[in-house]
């Protein structure tokens, strides 16, 4: 039919209404490979419209219990006697069991589950968990995850981890963050940073969501990266392996694959900011999550000096003093924020 | 034919109580499924009577259906998907679709005993909002969802255009979504 065509963009449309459109449109009969690229690709560009399309397709296919007397109703044939012996299940799934249990003891099994920082969401047709992750300035924090991986957030970062029978995911908002994750190859751990994803079955690593990038380096195991486009993973992508890692672009082209010291690539979690030939950009934004008062360059061009330096995360006024004794710059504080211009 | 259940443990206490209910099962809903596939399916192939054995069969697979509450829907919608299997572009559609989300870690839950005994509120809820569509979208459901008409063949046989069964569909589907959603408020 001419006149079925995939579900044109509309910035008004909620993820769940798209993948609504997205359904229709893929049982029309008259969907095209063409169509069905695009729908691959529209799955893919965020995990809000992963779990959005999961959840309509799941009551698309629970459907067929529930409409069965709905829509059927003049059948005698299917409304009838309740059939069999009804025996409760010895041990409903824990997931189950939060949906069904009465306020007071939801709060009361969600107060026990959740962590300072966390909220823990339940929902049949979705039986994920998510939960958020933060640090606040200055702070650096280790998480465990429900599936006994390990995470180390560095300061002011932000992540969502999304479990559940079968998928372990993480989306890092902002920030750095240390992966140690448990071993599981029938369940890969996903990272999503900006347009890269990161897939491993259990290995060290580091991501950096820096402010004009994301750098992803490999401390222990094999790591793959490529990019959330509309291809099949593993096109375009590269593996890593210890002491190897890649920088991406914001929107997921990868760059070659450098060397570096595994060794010095995790030293921030003991509060030890090293750089080596560093932007002074990049060095700035992840100096500036360990501080309230806030280092700003009166240039641009400023970002693209080089530098090689190593302040402690707690005293980082030593890169503002370093800068004014080896560089040609003058530090000013402002009322907006410390200033830092070409000497004049 | 209630021995081609292909129960093997009738041996033990429990297999042979299982086995009792599945040829219980059998002797009080076989044929009304069969009549049931024929006026919704036609005489095949795959003939009704397949289906409904493939449907049986497969229940049988499962180790709990003592615990099921919805025998009929779940045996049903049991038949229904292996008569939708049959239909090429409908499999493909499923398989491309299973495809994708097990890709991107969202596999769905499985039409399971264990999953429809557990998830029986929600179903009923489902059921619920699905009762309260307009006409036109639940004959829209009906036909797409368990008969596995194209909109093309939907369109010939009720003279809607294709566009319109298409945003009719995708309107049920919100407003599914959106009636789950109040309807779980509600109840709290």
């Amino acid at each position: 039919m001419a006149d079925i065509l995939p579900p044109v963009e509309r910035d008004v449309d909620t993820p769940q209404e798209r993948a609504a459109r997205w359904l229709a449109y893929l049982y029309s009969g008259a969907a095209t490979d063409e169509g069905r690229g695009e729908f691959s690709a529209w799955l893919e560009r965020s995990s809000r419209n992963a779990r959005a399309y999961r959840r309509t397709q799941q009551i698309w296919r629970d459907m067929t219990v529930s409409g069965i007397e709905t829509l059927f109703p003049d059948d005698d044939a299917v409304r009838g006697e309740p059939d069999g012996k009804v025996v409760p299940f010895e041990r409903p799934a824990r997931w189950l069991s939060l949906v069904t249990e009465r306020r007071g003891a939801m709060a009361a099994i969600a107060a026990s589950l959740v962590l300072a920082t966390g909220v823990w969401r339940m929902e049949f047709y979705d039986p994920l968990t998510v939960q958020s992750y933060r640090t606040a300035i200055g702070e650096v924090k280790t998480f465990a995850l429900p599936d006994g991986s390990r995470v180390t957030l560095a300061a002011d970062s932000r992540m969502e981890a999304t479990f559940s029978k079968r998928r372990r995911g993480v989306d890092l908002a902002q920030g750095r963050a240390w992966f140690d994750v448990a071993s599981n190859p029938a369940k890969p751990f996903t990272v999503v940073a900006a347009r890269t994803q990161i897939r491993v079955v259990g290995t060290q690593f580091d991501v950096d969501y820096a402010p004009d990038d994301v750098r992803v380096s490999v401390a222990r195991g094999i790591v793959r990266v490529h990019p959330l486009t509309g291809r099949r993973p593993g096109e375009a992508g590269v593996q890593l392996v210890a002491g190897q890692r890649v920088v991406s672009s914001l929107n997921g082209r990868i760059g070659p694959i450098e060397r570096f010291d595994p060794a010095s690539a995790a030293l921030w979690r003991t509060g030890l900011l090293i750089y080596h030939d560093a932007r002074l950009g990049d060095v700035v934004a992840e100096v500036n999550r360990y501080r309230a008062d806030k280092i700003v360059l009166a240039d641009k061009s400023l970002g693209e000096m080089k530098i090689t330096m190593a302040v402690r995360a707690s005293h980082t006024d030593a890169l503002l003093s370093g800068l004014e004794a080896t560089a040609p710059l003058q530090i000013d504080r402002t009322s907006s924020g410390i200033l830092v211009r070409p000497k004049r | 034919m209630p021995n081609q259940l292909g129960d093997d443990t009738a041996s033990s206490s429990r297999g042979s109580s299982r086995q009792r209910l599945l040829e219980r099962l059998y002797r009080d809903h076989a044929a009304n499924l069969v009549d049931w596939l024929r006026r919704r399916y036609g005489g095949g192939p795959p003939s009704p009577e397949d289906i409904a054995q493939t449907a049986f069969t497969k229940l049988a697979s499962h180790s709990d259906i003592q615990h099921i509450e919805k025998i009929k829907p779940y045996l049903y919608a049991t038949a229904v998907n292996v008569a939708l299997d049959e239909i090429k572009w409908m499999k493909r559609t499923e398989a491309f679709i299973d495809h994708e989300l097990n890709r991107i870690g969202q596999a769905l839950e499985e039409i399971t005993p264990e999953r429809v005994y557990q998830g029986r509120e929600q179903l009923d809820r489902l059921a619920r909002v699905m009762e309260r569509l307009p006409k036109k979208q639940r004959e829209i459901v009906k036909r797409s969802r368990f008969l596995g008409q194209t909109y093309a063949q939907i369109s010939a046989e009720t003279g809607w255009s294709g566009a319109d069964i298409s945003r009719q569909l995708g309107e049920a589907m919100i407003a599914i979504q959106a009636g789950i959603a109040t309807v779980s408020t509600e109840d709290k």
